[in-house]
């Protein structure tokens, strides 16, 4: 277990910024995510942190010692790659003990820690398989096993799912997160794809062109993101976003209006959202925030026109036009709602985020 | 043309005829390629070991006398100094091409400023005609004018130059050095080729795991580049073994047979001496040493896949 300490970590590549003062801290024996579009830097900041690539500026600290210059052996880490990278050669039980014996672990306890660690991930039949032998997820299993029996003070994961086709991706998620439950090391785990990062993240740093957007825990980032790009980014399906929409003060209350849309705001963000007053802004709301209802009087209620229905299943998704605009609502499978017909929505007002038309930072 | 039989027969199986035979079929397809390896391969090598059985030379048709090529090269000194020249020639030699192309690759294989140019320069020596550049080795190793020697002796290195084609030993050197510096590009640029299919995140792995650039050349470049290098050097064996134009051109064999290997001793017998039947009887000893390598590399391979 260990804490690791990123301290305004930058990394250029030539001209090109890759990671951009990069601050945060890890904590002993949190699950950490990094999600962001590719080329955010998630990735590259991972592999600072390994060692496999150098720092261009900042330092980090595993265990309060600066690691800069300690090449990635002597970090005290493992690592588990997209592509597996299992030596081709070599058996399943070989990959498992190559670390070990490089570092001059007796044959007998090698056995031991190989044979533990096969048994908790169900692969002690294929020890002496060679990778090729393999499926996609008996190779990601092999992989973790890999890392899990040097018992390193930091695991390191690199998109290690997005090989794997999409059902074992979801029971590979539900595994990892028992063993890191089981095993209790921190762990840093890179992904593009927000269902993990929100599934299985303690906390998440979401990333955009080298930046921290922001560091929280998942449901905290999911009820307030703190810019456009974050709200957008998390969240499934995407949250709808209105530009151009008129902030206007009637005595106390606050209304936030655009053609066909016009809504009280909530108590609670009156007061960020008051200086506001007669500008134009971009209102978000997320698809799950809008339902159905049958009082057209109710506050947060519109009309919009049905143009596709969409059911999955547990929810129906209904894309709608109010105003010339194209809004997505995930309503309640029950609804008999039919295409080509108007709906009437109802926004939930204390979940609507309201962003700055500028600098697309979230307002309260 | 099936499609327009419609109705009922749409569903019967046609009938097997002599094409659809899928032996047949396959013969035909490769009979070309037969032909082409019939003519061009086989009937040369049927010729070449009948001739060696005959006492053919050149201008008359010989008979068969058996053995008795084979018996005579027994008892011949120059071909048995033939012989050791030859598996001289092709262990130094291929040994040394082996190390430095592989040395040479992996060095190219790093990423560097201007590396296109320089692979394009380690390239030269093959690609150049090897009676050019073997042309050009003679002059640098020429009794009187080679510049080794004038620069050596400029440096107050040397008081005389070095005969370096005119003794025995200096000569075999010599030759061996010429055909190393002409084989390593075919290992360079064959084992590059090869390295840069090894996946890269293998190494940073191993950095992880701890291993040493030693036990990273060891245990993960050396065991996946081995069946190439396996073909690679079964490849430069067999035309090490079977050289002929760069030992012809820069000391035809000697000084005092001291060079000859089996393709310049043959040529010698045959075509320059006229006796067609012994020559083709000592190339026929190159064929069994080829055989035996690719025997041994087809089973390497085998077992590597």
């Amino acid at each position: 277990m260990a804490e690791v300490v990123l301290k305004n970590v930058g990394k250029k590549f030539g001209d090109v910024v890759a990671v951009d003062d990069f601050s945060l801290t890890i904590r002993h024996g949190e699950f950490m995510v990094f999600v962001g579009p590719s080329g955010c830097g998630k990735t590259t900041t991972l592999r600072m942190i390994a060692g496999l690539e150098d720092i261009t500026s900042g330092e980090i600290f595993i265990d309060d010692r600066k690691v800069n210059h300690v090449p990635p052996k002597d970090r005290d880490i493992a690592m588990v790659f997209q592509n597996y990278a299992l030596y081709p050669h070599m058996s399943v039980y070989q990959n498992m003990a190559f670390g070990l014996k490089l570092k001059k672990v007796p044959k007998d306890e090698i056995d031991r820690r190989v044979g533990e660690t096969a048994a908790m991930l169900g692969i002690l039949d294929f020890l002496k398989r060679k990778p090729k032998e393999l499926s996609g997820g008996q190779r990601q299993r092999v992989a973790l096993g890999r890392a899990i029996v040097r018992t390193p003070k930091v695991y390191l994961f690199d998109e290690p799912l997005s090989n794997l086709d999409a059902k074992l991706r979801v029971q590979m998620r539900l595994e990892l997160k028992k063993l890191h439950e089981q095993i209790g090391t921190t762990s840093i785990y890179v992904t593009h794809d927000q269902i993990e990062a929100m599934t299985m993240g303690d906390r998440i740093v979401v990333m955009k062109d080298g930046r921290v957007q922001q560091v929280g825990e998942p449901l905290e980032i999911y009820m307030h993101p703190v810019n456009r790009f974050v709200a957008g980014f998390i969240g499934s399906p995407t949250m709808n976003f209105i530009e151009g929409v008129r902030v206007e003060k009637e005595g106390e209350d606050l209304f936030v209006i655009t053609e066909g849309l016009r809504l009280p705001v909530a108590a609670e963000k009156r007061e960020a959202l008051a200086p506001y007053a007669g500008r134009e802004i971009t209102l978000g709301v997320r698809p799950e925030d809008l339902s159905e209802t049958e009082f057209p009087d109710a506050p947060g209620a519109f009309t919009a026109f049905v143009e596709v229905v969409q059911p999955v299943g547990n929810q129906i998704y209904v894309d709608v036009r109010v105003g010339g605009r194209d809004l997505l609502a995930s309503i309640s499978p029950q609804s008999r709602v039919k295409t080509k017909q108007d709906i009437l929505l109802k926004a939930r007002l204390e979940n609507l985020h309201f962003f700055d038309a500028d600098t697309e930072e979230a307002i309260g | 043309m099936r499609s327009g039989n419609a109705g009922g027969g749409a569903l019967k199986a046609p009938p097997v005829g002599l094409l659809q035979r899928k032996g047949v079929l396959g013969f035909l397809f490769t009979l070309p390629a037969d032909i082409i390896l019939l003519l061009l391969l086989a009937y040369p090598f049927v010729l070449g070991i009948w001739l060696s059985f005959t006492n053919t030379i050149i201008g008359r048709s010989g008979s068969f006398v058996g053995l008795e090529n084979y018996i005579d090269l027994f008892h011949s000194d120059v071909f048995w100094l033939t012989a050791f020249n030859t598996v001289l020639y092709t262990v130094v030699a291929v040994f040394f091409k082996l190390i430095l192309g592989f040395g040479l690759a992996i060095v190219l294989n790093k990423d560097f400023k201007g590396k296109g140019l320089i692979r394009a320069i380690v390239l030269l020596p093959w690609i150049v005609p090897t009676a050019l550049s073997t042309i050009a080795f003679w002059w640098i190793f020429d009794s009187n004018f080679s510049c080794i020697s004038w620069l050596l002796m400029h440096l107050g290195l040397m008081s005389h130059p070095i005969d370096f084609l005119g003794s025995p030993v200096n000569a075999r050197i010599s030759v061996i050095i010429v055909n190393i510096w002409r084989g390593i590009p075919f290992f360079t640029i064959g084992l590059m080729a090869g390295l840069q299919t090894i996946n890269q995140t293998l190494y940073e792995a191993a950095d992880i795991d701890g291993a040493t650039p030693w036990v990273k050349f060891k245990s993960i470049t050396l065991p996946l580049i081995m069946p190439l290098l396996a073909v690679i050097t079964t490849f430069s064996i067999i035309w090490t073994f079977a050289d002929f134009q760069l030992i012809w051109i820069m000391t035809r064999g000697g000084p005092d047979n001291a060079t000859h290997i089996f393709g310049t001793f043959s040529f010698q017998r045959a075509i320059a001496g006229g006796h067609l039947g012994e020559g083709a009887a000592i190339s026929a000893f190159i064929f069994p040493v080829l055989f035996i390598s690719v025997v041994i590399t087809s089973k390497f391979l085998k077992r590597e896949a």
